[in-house]
């Protein structure tokens, strides 16, 4: 029993002893000066920040303007309604495309 | 010489250079405590630039309701916490043992003396290795860094008894795990 704690109290002193061994390490001298350079290339949180809100509020334009677009009121016309209600609703309906059909060049020559 | 708050004022200030006064008051501490969870130089060196650099960018959590040392040393020992887990997660999908590491004792290497420092280096990891990880934390901060209970008990935010207990405890198991382990080698 006595040999056991003999033992326990050996091996736990060579514990105490790698301890010492690990925290008498120095840490390089060069540390804080290699902190300082990372903190230098590294933008400041606050940076970071305002760099992510600026890239969000974009995104929520863009999102914003494509629902608006496809969401408002109004009516999607074709084009060939668009072309068959501007013949019709003018005053001179057909005047001008008659002309270029009458008094072109090409129908002379045909 | 200037007191942390002083120095922590100066920086929210702008003065991004006055944080260099606090690097260099306590990377040793820093670095002893990222030794008790690593025991590799390199990595502990690495691992004191990261808890600086981290503890920088969360300057503006820091409120001064206790000291700096014992907020930066609570970082330290939850970062180091995080590491080695990364590091055993890291070595379990590779196949390997997290514990044997570049300190693994080689039988043919250097004289008696110098094998015996590495055998209990890797008898010291691994018994560390071992323990839960508030006792694991209770001891490096007590061991490696020599504070007293209370100042143990105020990095871990826990009660002085609850301390005494996690120390007491800690010392127990490893004593167990030493031996069991002396016994294994034969």
């Amino acid at each position: 029993m006595k040999k056991d704690k003999n033992r326990e109290e050996a091996l736990w002193q060579r514990m105490e002893a790698a301890v010492a061994r690990e925290k008498a390490q120095q840490v390089s001298p060069y540390l804080a000066t290699r902190v300082m350079a990372r903190l230098d290339d590294n933008p400041s949180p606050g940076f970071v920040w305002a760099q992510l809100l600026r890239s969000v509020a974009v995104l929520l334009a863009l999102v914003f303007g494509f629902l608006s677009a496809h969401w408002s009121s109004v009516p999607q016309v074709s084009d060939h309604t668009a072309l068959v209600e501007t013949y019709f609703e003018n005053n001179q309906a057909g005047l001008s495309l008659e002309d270029s059909w009458l008094y072109s060049d090409l129908y002379e020559a045909e | 010489m200037q007191h942390d708050q002083d120095i922590i004022a100066n920086i929210r200030r702008g003065d991004k250079q006055a944080y260099r006064l606090l690097v260099e008051r306590y990377q040793q501490k820093v670095f002893q405590t990222c030794m008790g969870f690593v025991h590799h130089e390199e990595d502990a060196a690495d691992l004191t630039q990261e808890v600086f650099i981290k503890a920088y960018e969360k300057l503006d959590a820091f409120r001064g309701k206790a000291a700096f040392s014992t907020w930066l040393y609570r970082m330290a020992v939850n970062h180091s916490l995080n590491a080695v887990r990364k590091n055993k997660l890291k070595a379990y999908f590779r196949g390997n043992d997290a514990s044997d590491g570049p300190d693994q004792v080689d039988e043919d290497q250097a004289a008696d003396g110098q094998l015996r420092q590495k055998e209990d280096r890797a008898l010291l990891r691994k018994a560390l290795g071992a323990l839960p990880a508030s006792q694991r934390k209770a001891f490096v901060l007590s061991y490696y860094q020599d504070l007293s209970s209370q100042e143990v008990a105020e990095v871990l935010q826990l009660k002085l008894k609850a301390v005494e207990s996690l120390l007491y405890r800690a010392r127990q198991n490893m004593k167990s795990a030493l031996i069991r382990m002396s016994d294994e080698k034969g």
